[in-house]
């Protein structure tokens, strides 16, 4: 008799007990965890870090942002909420059904100018994984290079280049780094090139975006450990801008910033990330004039998104809870401040897409709100576009005309990523 | 931590969770330790998840600390005291059944084996991993992952050379998914 090994492993392993799990119990374990560790490293590092960061490490004590409990700041201008949503009538044009334990996990991480899928299949090996494009239109496949670095955010898919960013958020094999790096594959000569900037300075990085100068800007914090050590005061970062075929290519743009995000010509920054912020700042990155006014957020919201699409600049807020409920906003503004638009419920996050679309995911489990939606900066519709939410896939950037989304399908990690045409 | 960003552990916790125990069971032979083996392992992702973007590398992540929390176990524990339990499928007739036969050989082989070089033997032919990402999860070198694996797999097929089982062999060695 012949036995295959794989097979036999494949079948021992098959029959498993019924496991009697508790997550709450792995989250109790892990914060008393955090606690021992927090108390260590807030000794260590309140000699040396700055004033700010270290009284927050010293009397923060906590990473619990939740505003406090109470009134807040009324919305202004117009203001939604999830019953608001319309119900979806798009076309699905690719989608994927994935299981997350698979020794391979696809996803898809956006959509190019060209109309063609990115998608990367999480193989077993975190620092080769693969990836291809698909088109939209016939359904060819490209394989592109195997990636030669790390897992990372997608930042930009143009005809010319696709642009992944890595740091120290995005933990893979080996010990934790606090270099920033990323992969650019040149789609003329079909190459990925691997980026890290020597004479950039180290530590947390809570920004990244492209310009349109094709430089990579990053804000970091050079003391806080992680953005575990935030607390309901928020952190701020210097901002860095570096070229993306020069190592040696770094500039100190000698600003600070919460968060930011750029998007065309301009640049738009927060007082501060992960806390209240009562100014926003719009540069012109040709012309160098600012503009800078109060969003009206309301006094106890916490920032925890910062996006810009064409002239509208996307926030999403956490505002502490009133009766239980959690007041939670996605605001809309346009360059000067004028509101446009506020989404406002229980449990809801935000973010712009690129093509022109705000995606909300209401992650209450069990809701009936439960979904993602979107809202279209162009048109105004709010388009309920699923009933399930999934936590762990990566953030989607789409050209425009297309909309990408993740579900999940029941509790055992399955999910689903969808491609539609937005008319 | 955040309440978005703990209801994202959650769910990533409750998905991933099923394999990463079968994974621990073939490291350790004990579905008990092996549940240990995984909280301890998504204890750790817990404590990273944070500074963890969600980037879609957290599994790997995942595999990594389980498989770092056995290693660790075995360091604490001598030998006698690793543990094989009665698979609950081989109590019955079945017994007799040459796949029964064959998995609880693979078992006792695995039990005898070295913990990384059983490791290196789960890592490559249950998860798939290529030597350099079975040298990553391991940290060690590629050439070490070979000379392991090499190791492991005379002694498996030595073990079962030596039983009524019949031939180990391993199909599609060195083959790609993609």
């Amino acid at each position: 008799m012949v036995n295959d090994l794989r097979s036999l492993l494949h079948e021992t392993s098959d029959n498993a007990p019924h496991d009697h799990y508790d997550v709450a119990s792995t989250i109790r374990l892990g914060n008393s965890r955090l606690r021992r560790r927090r108390a260590t490293v807030t000794g260590a590092c309140a000699l040396a870090a700055s004033a700010v960061i270290g009284s927050a490490l010293v009397l923060g004590g906590s990473t619990d942002r939740t505003p406090p409990d109470g009134p807040t700041t009324e919305p202004v201008g117009e203001v939604l909420d999830l019953q608001d949503a319309t119900a979806s009538d798009l076309e699905p044009i690719l989608r994927y059904e994935i299981e997350l334990a698979f020794a391979t996990t696809r996803f898809v991480d956006g959509v190019t100018e060209a109309g063609q899928a990115l998608v990367r299949d999480a193989t077993n090996n975190p620092n080769r994984w693969r990836s291809m494009l698909v088109d939209l239109a016939t359904g060819a496949e490209t394989s592109l290079p195997a990636l030669p670095g790390p897992s990372a955010w997608l930042l930009e898919a143009t005809d010319e280049r696709i642009v992944y960013n890595y740091d120290n958020s995005t933990l893979q094999s080996g010990p934790t780094t606090r270099e920033v790096g990323a992969l650019v594959l040149d789609v003329a000569s079909d190459t990925w090139r691997e980026m890290r900037w020597p004479d950039l300075p180290e530590g947390t990085v809570l920004d990244r975006d492209v310009g349109p100068d094709g430089r990579m800007y990053v804000s970091i914090n050079p003391d806080a450990e992680d953005l575990d050590t935030m607390t309901a005061e928020g952190l701020t970062g210097d901002l860095w801008s570096v070229s993306l075929t020069d190592p040696a290519d770094v500039r100190d743009e000698g600003l600070v910033v919460g968060g930011f995000a750029i998007d065309g010509d301009h640049l738009v920054w927060s007082e501060r990330a992960g806390g209240v912020s009562n100014q926003l700042t719009v540069r012109d990155m040709q012309t160098g004039e600012e503009t800078s006014f109060d969003p009206q957020s309301g006094r106890h919201c916490t920032q925890t998104y910062l996006g810009l699409d064409s002239d509208r600049i996307v926030m999403s807020q956490s505002c502490g809870t009133e009766g239980g409920v959690t007041d939670d906003r996605v605001q809309v503004v346009t360059m000067t401040g004028e509101p446009v638009v506020t989404f406002r419920d229980d449990n809801i996050w935000g973010h712009v897409d690129g093509g022109g679309h705000v995606l909300i995911e209401a992650t209450e489990r069990g809701d009936e709100g439960e979904g993602v939606y979107f809202y279209d900066l162009a048109t105004g519709d709010f388009v309920r576009l699923s009933t399930s939410i999934v936590r762990y896939v990566p953030p989607a950037q789409v050209a425009a005309g297309y909309l990408l989304w993740a579900e999940g399908l029941g509790t055992d990690g399955m999910f689903a990523q969808t491609i539609a045409r937005v008319p | 931590m955040k309440p978005a960003d703990e209801i994202a552990f959650v769910d990533f916790a409750q998905g991933a969770r099923p394999r990463l125990r079968r994974t621990a069971y073939l490291l350790c032979g004990d579905w008990d330790l092996a549940s240990d083996h995984v909280q301890e392992g998504l204890i750790r992702v817990y404590v990273a998840w944070p500074r963890m973007r969600r980037t879609g590398g957290e599994h790997a992540y995942a595999r990594r600390a389980v498989l770092s929390a056995f290693l660790d176990s075995t360091r604490k524990r001598s030998s006698k005291e690793y543990a094989t339990e009665a698979d609950a499928t081989l109590s019955s007739d079945e017994d007799v059944a040459e796949s029964v036969t064959a998995r609880r050989a693979l078992m006792a082989a695995l039990e005898k084996l070295p913990p990384r070089q059983r490791a290196c033997v789960v890592l490559r032919y249950f998860e798939d991993l290529d030597v350099a990402a079975t040298a990553a999860a391991l940290g060690c070198t590629q050439g070490t992952v070979k000379s392991q694996t090499s190791r492991a797999l005379d002694s498996l097929r030595s073990m079962f050379d030596e039983s009524p089982t019949g031939e180990l062999v391993v199909i599609n060695e060195g083959t790609s998914s993609w």
